[in-house]
């Protein structure tokens, strides 16, 4: 096994989201999240079994439902209100999907990278111009899923894409072709005329950004994505409905597995900012080296012995990464090479049938004056140099041939799979988010404690002071300067034992009775200002201080909370971006391997070719001799 | 106009022509290679490059004392050998097609890498060319000082005899000159034809030259391209090993069937430079060559065309002179008339002087006449004898141009599918 370090880690992570199920049982939506880490093969037959037998092709589909699909997709561009409706009906019989050519797209399925054997659960069949009710063209993709027809566009694709990612933060969400740049859609619009490559490029990788969504279990349940492969649901309606539309508006704030549900504990976490990233290491570094009792909260134990993994996993993709462009560039740099190569073998295929026609220079004197044993061999040389020039023709042809492959079989995919580390990028930053803000909750009950047992303590010292102020009458402010925050050890041991006991209870049935009150949290207070506190505090008055030692005591009370609802998401997204993560690391191999197979198939074909017409054109010039 | 030298020896060439059959008595293979550079004399600062001739032939002749036609005759000569070779064939042979050598390339000289294997090898193979082209034709592989410099061991002193016998034809560069921007009046339709298509075949020759040195600079950068594909799927591989072995494995055959392609592909367009292109670069030159003799057949009938006019206005001006007063001449007369000079004595001394010219030109016309019509009977012959060994050549170029090809894809073809098989 190739995977085996990370087995026993998976066993914990399944146990554990086990517990997570059995709390969520109320969430309709998320309550699948964890069957995939109980293994991906075995889960995808559970859940679409009725896919499996279903037959892929077309032509079994009555003609009356491909129109009724498309109608319902086109309706999307009106109101969705019943009149409206039957002119979008009407529309639709008169204005059926026009396929662009059977030629662009019939090739395409040969080169997806799925379809291992042909039975496909999902497929774009189709990609073509068609009609809204105003006449506005727009090309669709035709979604062949369950025998129905959905027809979507590349803008409800990206937005699709977009809404998961914000639904999914800890999910590597699969890649689609990325969107043209304004200034290149001003140059030339998309239609389905003119740029019938990009729309069978895109109508590939569409199709494997489908297939790979289905792949991933925490995908292919989720509402919104089956929203979209339902051609009842006008995908306007459902970007501007719940639950995409009761987002939070960062991810942190909202449980990550539920981000629809967040406690009301989850709106006042703090925000690591992003740039924090960059110390993410030695802030990890730090937070590990630390001695342990010396902290407000401990870390469950999975995260501090995944956190290997990630690193391990984080820097094995930012080499893929390097890698991988440094292999499309080359690619890229051959794909012109071979190209403008190709076209000398074009210019060399025209060339030589102009020598075969030249290269007799006496041939009417030699058919006049002379005997026909010299005229003979010149006859055959003009065929030989003409079967030459034949030869670089279809070398041309078949190199053309095999540099078109370059896009579909090479850069695409390894375009497909940067995309994907980037996206798994993504999901690790969101973890290290989740931590910083771990770290700055942490800070923040320190300070607060610290600042705690300050007051606390100058309490004490003044008591101490009133009750020698009985004996005698001196008062000096030197004895107040020397106050040091002198047990806080006892204190934070409270602390802790709090901390434990409320991460160890059902956090989010605590949450609700948790009063929160309308003061925001001060998150500005840092060390450098705990000095200004300290003499501050001299100033303040009893009934002050016993006012903020009141404060004090509901900030940390608050904090501690926020800390344990941050615990428990760190958790959630360890084990669901971990699963995420190692479900990416398995299809990137896979697909690695898939496209040194393809690319061996289609440059084999080539290499074939090249030498079936070589080996032609010499047996002509051998009979000859 | 013509020097007698001249005519001589192309009589004589025409003799021997007459006297042998098209094709060469004998067959001749000669191989030059290894080139080597070798130190030169204490004097000269830089050393020169030596090539090995192989010869193998049927004329008994060659091999004199030693051996039999089985083994094979090697000497070395270099290339300044082989420039002396040419021009002493080209001044014993005028009417002849002799076959180019290589430029002498003065910006490798320069440079200073006449001596890198690209250059060298490049030469070696169009050296050869130049000798197999002699060895075919029936004359000039018969004439002595191919023989000598094919067999001699004692090449250095035959050398310094065959500097001294070749001067430099002065007259005929000036006459080349003069007549640079004369063209002939009555060209032979089959000439004009041998022209335009030779300069046709030209241009198509030099533009697939031009478009075979694109592809073997593209095939380099291919072959670079492949060898850091191929560096940096070792470093994937690398990455992969530890963590999915069957995919480094994969990844491993997959980089081997990369390492054959870039060294196929670099074998390939080392074929195509080195032989290929040399090949086609020395048809043009033998195409040039040819074109050369045209010229000088060209010559030979302005020569005699001039003559001819000459002798056309001498005999009018006689004629005129007999008729009469010449109208042209009137003011002349008049002017020898009040010179006091006797106008009849005179122009009987003229009718005199231009008949006895009038009948040297016919003699000379007919002599020019015979010479301009032998050139051409011998240029016809020399350009259906550059036909024929022409037509051999593109053969053979054009069957290793394919086989080169059919040994490149087989190459790759079987590495791929090793690669495949493995996947």
């Amino acid at each position: 096994m190739d995977y085996n370090i990370f087995e026993g880690i998976n066993e914990q992570q399944s146990s554990a989201s086990e517990m997570d199920l059995s709390e969520e049982d109320n969430n309709p939506f998320v309550g699948t999240h964890h069957l995939y880490a109980s293994g991906i093969g075995t889960t995808i037959d559970e859940v679409q079994p009725e896919n499996v037998n279903s037959p892929p092709s077309s032509s079994s589909l009555p003609s009356s439902p491909a129109h009724s699909s498309s109608a319902a997709s086109s309706g999307e561009f009106t109101a969705s209100s019943t009149s409206s409706n039957a002119v979008v009906e009407a529309d639709a019989e008169t204005e059926p999907f026009v396929s662009l050519s059977m030629s662009t797209t019939a090739t395409i399925n040969k080169d997806a990278l799925h379809d291992p054997n042909g039975s496909e659960q999902i497929q774009i069949i189709d990609a073509g111009d068609f009609k809204d009710p105003w006449g506005k063209h727009a090309i669709g993709y035709v979604i062949l899923y369950e025998n129905n027809k959905i027809i979507r566009r590349y803008s409800e694709f990206h937005s699709l894409r977009q809404s998961l990612a914000r639904l999914l933060p800890t999910i590597i969400i699969p890649p689609i072709p990325s969107k043209h740049s304004l200034f290149k859609y001003i140059w030339s619009p998309i239609n389905a005329t003119n740029d019938s490559k990009i729309i069978s490029t895109r109508k590939k990788m569409l199709n494997s950004f489908l297939c790979n969504c289905l792949d991933i279990q925490e995908i292919s349940n989720d509402i919104v994505f089956q929203k979209f492969l339902n051609p009842e649901f006008n995908w306007k309606d459902v970007l501007s409905s719940s639950p995409i539309i009761i987002l939070p508006l960062n991810n942190l704030l909202a449980p990550p597995l539920n981000p629809t549900k967040p406690s009301p504990m989850h709106s006042i976490l703090p925000i690591p900012s992003n740039s924090s990233l960059k110390n993410y290491n030695s802030i990890w570094q730090q937070h590990i080296t630390i001695k342990s009792n010396s902290k407000v909260s401990k870390l469950p134990i999975e995260i501090l012995q995944n956190e290997l993994q990630f690193t391990h996993i984080e820097n094995l993709f930012q080499n893929y990464k390097r890698i991988f462009n440094q292999i499309l560039k080359n690619i890229r740099s051959n794909k012109s090479h071979f190209h403008s190569l190709s076209t000398y073998f074009a210019e060399l295929g025209a060339y030589y049938n102009a020598f075969s026609l030249e290269n007799d220079i006496t041939i009417s004197n030699s058919l006049h004056q002379h005997n026909s044993n010299s005229n003979n061999p010149m006859m055959e040389i003009i065929s030989h140099i003409e079967k030459i020039g034949h030869s670089f023709d279809i070398i041309y042809i078949s190199s053309e041939i095999l540099i078109e492959k370059y896009n579909s079989v090479l850069e695409d995919p390894i375009n497909e799979l940067l995309q994907f580390l980037n996206e798994s990028f993504r999901v690790l930053n969101f973890k290290k988010l989740k931590f910083l803000q771990f770290k700055i909750l942490e800070k923040l009950i320190i300070e607060k404690q610290a600042k705690l047992s300050n007051l606390t303590e100058i309490e004490n010292q003044l008591q101490k002071i009133n009750e020698s102020l009985m004996h005698s009458t001196i008062l000096t402010d030197d004895n107040t300067i020397d106050i040091k925050p002198a047990e806080p050890t006892s204190i934070t041991k409270d602390v802790r034992s709090l901390s434990k006991s409320s991460s160890t209870s059902n956090s989010r049935g605590h949450q609700n009775e948790i009063h929160i009150g309308a003061s925001k949290l001060n998150y500005k207070t840092s060390t450098p200002t705990m000095n200004l506190n300290k003499l501050e505090v001299k100033q303040l008055t009893e009934q002050e201080r016993s006012k903020q030692i009141k404060q004090l005591n509901q900030d940390l009370s608050k904090l501690k909370d926020c800390l344990s609802i941050c615990v428990s998401d760190m958790v959630e997204i360890n084990t669901s971006s971990y699963n995420s993560l190692m479900h990416a690391y398995k299809h990137i191999h896979l697909t690695i391997a898939k496209i040194l197979k393809l690319f061996t198939t289609s440059f084999k074909a080539w290499i074939k070719e090249c030498l079936k017409n070589w080996k032609l054109a010499k047996l002509q010039i051998d009979q000859a001799l | 106009m013509t020097d007698k030298n001249k005519n001589d020896s192309t009589s004589k060439a025409k003799d021997k022509v007459r006297n042998n059959p098209e094709k060469p008595p004998y067959w001749f293979e000669i191989i030059v290679s290894d080139p080597q550079k070798r130190t030169g004399d204490p004097g000269s600062s830089s050393g020169y490059v030596s090539y090995q001739i192989s010869t193998k032939t049927n004329n008994t002749t060659f091999y004199d004392n030693r051996g039999n036609s089985e083994s094979i005759i090697v000497v070395h000569r270099r290339y300044s050998d082989l420039l002396l070779l040419h021009d002493i064939l080209l001044n014993e042979f005028p009417t002849c097609i002799i076959p180019p050598l290589p430029d002498k390339k003065v910006f490798q000289y320069i440079a200073g890498d006449r001596f890198s294997q690209r250059f060298t090898q490049k030469r070696c193979h169009s050296l050869q060319n130049f000798l197999r082209r002699v060895s075919l034709h029936p004359d000039l592989s018969q004439s002595k000082v191919f023989k000598t410099f094919l067999v001699s061991k004692d090449w250095e002193s035959h050398r310094k005899v065959l500097q001294d016998s070749l001067q430099p034809n002065k007259d005929e560069v000036t006459d080349a000159f003069m007549n640079a921007f004369k063209t002939v009046h009555k060209q032979n339709e089959e000439f004009t034809e041998i022209k335009d298509k030779s300069d046709k075949l030209d241009r198509t020759v030099t533009k697939i030259d031009k478009l075979f040195h694109k592809v073997v600079k593209k095939n380099d950068s291919m072959s670079e391209d492949y060898t850091k594909l191929g560096t940096n799927l070792q470093e994937l591989q690398e990455l992969l090993t530890g963590e999915n072995e069957e995919l480094a494995g994969k990844l491993k055959i997959f980089n081997e069937g990369i390492t054959q392609l870039s060294y196929g592909l670099q074998d390939l367009t080392k074929y195509l430079d080195y032989e290929y292109i040399v090949d086609l670069k020395d048809l043009e030159h033998y195409i040039d060559s040819m074109r050369q003799l045209i010229k000088l057949k060209d010559q030979k009938q302005i020569d005699y065309e001039e003559l001819s006019d000459y002798l056309t206005r001498s005999i009018k001006e006689k004629n005129n002179l007999i008729s009469g007063y010449g109208g042209s001449n009137f003011f002349a007369n008049k002017l020898e008339e009040l010179a006091g000079i006797n106008q009849e004595a005179s122009r009987r001394e003229k009718i005199n002087k231009l008949e006895s010219k009038i009948a040297s030109l016919t003699g000379e016309l007919e002599n020019a006449k015979k010479v301009a019509d032998g050139f051409e009977q011998e240029c016809l012959k020399e350009i259906d004898h550059f036909e024929s060994v022409k037509t051999t050549e593109i053969k053979k170029s054009l069957g290793s141009l394919a086989d080169h090809h059919i040994e490149f894809y087989e190459r790759i073809l079987e590495a791929w599918e090793k690669v495949d098989d493995n996947l």
